[in-house]
């Protein structure tokens, strides 16, 4: 009898585990948010690419066209860009430092910062707006339109001015 | 070779042996391709088993096998470049082409660490000496002063002790006090001895003519035939590999895709002259052994 009673306990234990994970996926990714990964500035400055990195460059320049994603509340920028990149099987290196709780995006789909020039990296557009902070300190919100955009001249060819 | 069968290329004149080991070490380190790496690892074991016998095997189980796993395992951990992604770890992807890459740079390092101990092996302490007494002659006269003075003081500190013991002031003799102040003793007499030691030797030097003209040195190295042909055989080796390299007949990318070149009569060539010339002193050593084999059944 005892034994009875225990292989019961452990099913029901499976199927509530089981049933809080579908329900974990199926509830928290509620919000919706529209992302795209695009590198069109190398297009315009091919002969600074590193010979190496020409085949990875994609025709139209869009690493991820634009799309919509649903994500969790809470989730920085740097979430929903690891969640979308794995789902999608992009690659990206990035680097985190827990002091400043910052991260860094150092490639996308094997292009570096310093491929195409010394001026060169990834960064961000948030609704049309640079935003001067790391991109795990932004909260993303619903119908934020996220664009990841490649620069080879410190932002300026992409319409960003810093504040100098 | 100081013990042991007499190796063929050990023999050979200090400056061909220099040559050699600055020419396939230098392909080792500068050119970073799979293929070349692998045949300089396996060149450098197998000399490396002919030169010391079991302690290669020693060294290759504690010293080298676990750095080469260190090394490829951790390549991987910072480096997250290349297209192909395996897994992940945390938030970033671990590619192929790092592991790879890895690897390759592992057995880079051990093919190295091996060719240093071979290295060691051949050319002893006295060809070291001969080398670099052209290049700076001061420097080699320093170093080989100072490395004299190791045995020379030891042997000097036991004979101090010797005579402090037997007159009773022995660093044994008395309470834990006394026997300090006697080590004191012994050091002070020692100190006195290598400073008056310092004038001798000046003052010898000086009567000697140390200083006056450009100094000779003895050797027993003559640089003969067969030096000189395996000499022209490593330079004209080394100029077909730079050229080969330098062309791209033979070249290698990792990221961020694997790229080789193609197998063509040229690069295939550049691998067989590699592969020669890593052999070359094992080569060398199996013909003489041969030989010696059939003028002895003669």
């Amino acid at each position: 009898m005892k034994k009875g009673y225990l292989i019961m306990i452990c099913i029901v234990c499976i199927f509530i585990l089981l049933f809080g994970c579908v329900n974990h996926f199926e509830d928290d990714r509620d919000l919706k948010c529209r992302i795209s990964i695009d590198c069109t500035t190398i297009l315009d400055n091919m002969d600074n690419l590193d010979p190496d990195k020409y085949e990875m460059v994609p025709e139209d320049g869009f690493i991820l066209s634009p799309c919509e994603v649903s994500f969790t509340e809470g989730e920085s920028l740097y979430d929903v860009l690891m969640n979308v990149t794995m789902e999608y099987g992009i690659h990206v290196e990035s680097n985190f430092t827990p002091v400043y709780n910052s991260a860094y995006i150092e490639g996308i789909g094997n292009l570096y910062e310093f491929d195409c020039g010394e001026l060169s990296g990834w960064t961000y557009i948030v609704n049309g707006e640079a935003l001067n902070k790391g991109c795990s300190s932004y909260e993303v919100k619903a119908g934020d339109i996220i664009e990841w955009r490649y620069t080879c001249n410190l932002g300026r060819d992409i319409g960003i001015e810093w504040v100098e | 070779m100081k013990n042991g069968i007499v190796d063929t290329f050990c023999g050979y004149h200090p400056i061909i042996e220099a040559l050699f080991f600055a020419f396939v070490m230098s392909i080792t380190m500068l050119v970073m391709h799979p293929a070349l790496t692998i045949i300089s690892f396996w060149a450098a074991l197998t000399y490396m088993l002919l030169l010391i016998g079991k302690k290669a095997v020693k060294m290759l189980l504690f010293m080298v096998l676990p750095m080469l796993v260190i090394v490829a395992c951790l390549n991987p951990l910072f480096n997250h470049e290349g297209v192909t992604v395996l897994t992940y770890m945390g938030y970033n992807p671990i590619t192929l082409e790092s592991v790879l890459y890895g690897i390759v740079s592992a057995f880079m390092l051990s093919a190295l660490m091996l060719w240093f101990s071979c290295l060691n092996k051949v050319i002893e302490s006295d060809k070291l000496m001969y080398l670099l007494g052209r290049i700076v002659p001061s420097l080699s006269i320093v170093v080989t002063m100072a490395l004299r003075f190791v045995p020379e003081f030891t042997r000097q500190i036991k004979r101090i002790d010797e005579a402090q013991r037997v007159i009773g002031m022995g660093i044994y003799n008395g309470s834990i006090i006394m026997r300090a102040r006697y080590g004191m003793h012994i050091l002070s007499i020692m100190v006195t001895y290598a400073l008056e030691n310092a004038i001798i030797t000046a003052d010898s030097m000086k009567a000697r003519g140390f200083g006056v003209r450009k100094r000779t040195h003895y050797s027993m190295y003559r640089f003969e035939l067969r030096d000189g042909v395996v000499g022209l055989f490593i330079a004209f080796a080394m100029l077909f590999m730079a050229i080969g390299i330098s062309s791209g007949w033979i070249s290698f990318r990792f990221f961020p895709s694997f790229s080789v070149n193609s197998l063509t009569f040229v690069s295939s060539i550049c691998y067989a002259v590699f592969c020669v010339m890593a052999l070359l002193p094992s080569i060398m050593r199996l013909i003489s052994q041969i030989l010696w084999q059939l003028l002895n059944k003669r």
